[in-house]
């Protein structure tokens, strides 16, 4: 498996450690603050706004790793060339899935972009996480488009069923 | 084409390019894509998916999830591993099967880290497996109670599908952690169950070791009590009401980095591979149910569960008929298909036929998470007899499913409980609320 720890995959693992350590400090502090009698409010929009950089950090992450669970049952029964096209049609498909959801994203964004969009508490913007989630988007895009233009699979891409 | 017809083609779609090896998040998510673009329109579909997406990214009981893993992951590098099956070996080594019993209790006790089968059959058989073969035992015992005890990571809380199963049916994930503690822990015990019955039989398959005297014993407990001690916590938060289930994963994670800076693992390289690692798996997750969403928005506007609510309703039984027959596709889809993905395609299909019947989607959760985790045992996919195998490749994996028969049976007992007295799942949420 790569292990994207360098240039991008570096400033993925900064993004999305700050948005797992500050939901993690954020909720922690709330729960004491409610125990002792001084309510943090606007907590969970604050955590929300952790989880979005954290989250999509983490599929932009696990996209650059190739790491996305697949059902490992026929394919290596396969012929290399058909291995070979399963591949390549998995990266298509994949890049298109990943296209859509950033179209999607893109599309919804500018619909709000003169809206406004805040939280009820704090007032958070939310337009700056949407491009957060955008500019993840097309970094997993990309990503996912990448083993495209790779001359063969890799031996070990795609670990199957790690869902569990 | 009519909707339902429409959505067993996208079944078949999905089911096809799974076996192709596309990501089950890209499977699922394009087919849903292409079925809504076609009963509605691509510009539809496509702010369908826009919706789906920043809604899930920003969901704040999802936020639990990376939580939770961020918590196991830097429990795993302060050594919670090792330790575990150490201590379980220590207290009942001695009795026959003792290492095989010590294995269960001790994935047992790592499921309630880490939430994930294949990574406490994996974590826990390089542990045990060495030590059962170093002391004699037959590798179908000791091979089959690490795949088997590894199914214990899925149930017991917390536990990563049922964090995913409580998005996708919008259902309470304390609520749904409460209800399957009482599963989880008589999973374990009838497990523990079968590895005494078949060295009663037989006790040379599980040979007795040296008795350990107690002060060993305390002390290897003393080693892991900061880490129970935190669990139980994180686990009796949320059941007593203290906090939610994603502030309890936040707890859990603060607790998890004091542990490790109290036994000096505390460091920059440490942290950032248990961020690594968390981000890996989230990335994973959070794609894979985004895909499901919109898979799943595709099925309810095929109206395809009302066509198979009409066709259930024709099954004799009643609701007993089909929930046979969910188990029955269930365990056959087991055999093919990755349990996650199973969770996902399912639901959506299933969850309205329960509540059709007045059955609690909270038990359907625990029941569907059940069933399905005995596909980790079954071949030929079969994954915890795999990675099992992983780890001793000098033991065949026909001796590995052999091993597995009788906890296979077991788990069928333990699923006819489930069914019949749904009070084990449903009891503790409804005294302590969850």
């Amino acid at each position: 498996m790569k292990r994207p720890g360098e240039g991008i995959g570096g400033v993925l693992l900064a993004t999305g450690g700050i948005g797992l350590l500050g939901a993690m400090l954020t909720d922690a502090i709330a729960v004491v603050g409610r125990h002792v009698g001084v309510p943090f409010t606007g907590s969970i929009e604050l955590v929300q706004a952790f989880i979005v950089l954290g989250a999509s950090s983490a599929i932009a992450y696990a996209s650059l790793g190739a790491t996305h669970a697949a059902v490992d049952l026929v394919f290596h029964r396969m012929p290399l060339s058909a291995q070979h096209l399963a591949h390549r049609l998995a990266a298509l498909l994949g890049f298109l899935f990943v296209a859509a959801l950033l179209a999607g994203s893109a599309w919804i964004a500018w619909e709000y972009r003169d809206a406004g969009e805040r939280t009820e508490l704090l007032g958070i913007e939310l337009k700056w996480l949407r491009l957060f989630w955008l500019a993840c988007a097309l970094i997993a895009a990309a990503a996912m488009l990448a083993p495209l233009f790779a001359r063969k699979p890799p031996a070990d891409s795609a670990s199957p069923g790690e869902g569990h | 084409m009519d909707g339902p017809l429409i959505c067993l083609a996208g079944f078949g779609l999905v089911v096809a390019l799974l076996l192709l090896r596309v990501p089950i998040a890209v499977s699922l998510g394009v087919v849903g894509l292409g079925g809504l673009a076609l009963l509605l329109s691509p510009e539809a579909a496509v702010i369908k998916a826009g919706v789906v997406t920043f809604t899930t990214i920003s969901h704040y009981e999802l936020g639990t999830l990376p939580l939770f893993l961020f918590m196991a992951h830097i429990l795993f590098s302060a050594g919670v591993s090792t330790r575990l099956f150490d201590v379980a070996a220590r207290f009942v080594g001695h009795k026959p099967g003792g290492l095989a019993l010590a294995s269960i209790a001790g994935c047992a006790a790592f499921g309630t880290v880490s939430g994930s089968s294949l990574a406490t059959a994996a974590t826990m058989g390089l542990v045990a497996l060495p030590e059962m073969k170093k002391a004699g035992y037959d590798p179908r015992l000791s091979t089959g109670s690490l795949a088997a005890g590894g199914t214990l990571g899925v149930l017991i809380p917390p536990s990563g599908a049922l964090i995913v199963y409580g998005v996708i049916a919008e259902q309470s994930i304390g609520k749904l952690f409460t209800a399957a503690i009482f599963p989880g822990l008589s999973q374990a015990a009838l497990y523990l169950v079968v590895v005494w019955l078949i060295c009663r039989l037989n006790p040379s398959l599980g040979p007795v070791q040296p008795r350990r005297p107690w002060r060993e014993r305390l002390a290897a407990l003393g080693g892991i009590a900061d880490i129970m001690a935190l669990v139980l916590f994180v686990l009796a938060g949320i059941v007593i009401g203290w906090f939610t289930p994603t502030e309890a994963a936040a707890i859990g994670c603060i607790g998890a980095l004091v542990i490790a800076a109290a036994r000096r693992k505390l460091a920059i390289a440490m942290l950032r591979n248990a961020v690594a690692e968390t981000l890996r798996t989230a990335g994973m997750l959070y794609l894979v149910i985004i895909g499901a969403l919109i898979f799943s928005a595709f099925v309810s506007a095929t109206d395809f569960a009302s066509l198979i609510s009409s066709w259930v309703e024709a099954i004799p039984g009643g609701k007993f008929g089909a929930i046979l027959l969910m188990v029955v596709v269930l365990l056959v889809l087991g055999m093919f298909l990755d349990g996650m993905g199973i969770m996902l395609l399912m639901t959506p299909i299933f969850l309205p036929i329960i509540q059709q019947y007045g059955l609690s989607p909270i038990w359907f959760g625990i029941f569907l998470v059940r069933t399905i985790e005995m596909g980790f045992l079954t071949p030929p996919v079969g994954m915890n007899v795999y990675v099992i195998h992983g780890i001793a490749p000098d033991i065949p994996v026909s001796t590995i499913f052999r091993g597995v028969v009788p906890f296979y049976l077991a788990d069928l007992v333990h699923l006819a409980m489930l069914i019949v007295l749904p009070a084990i799942t449903l009891w503790l949420p409804s005294v302590v609320g969850g």
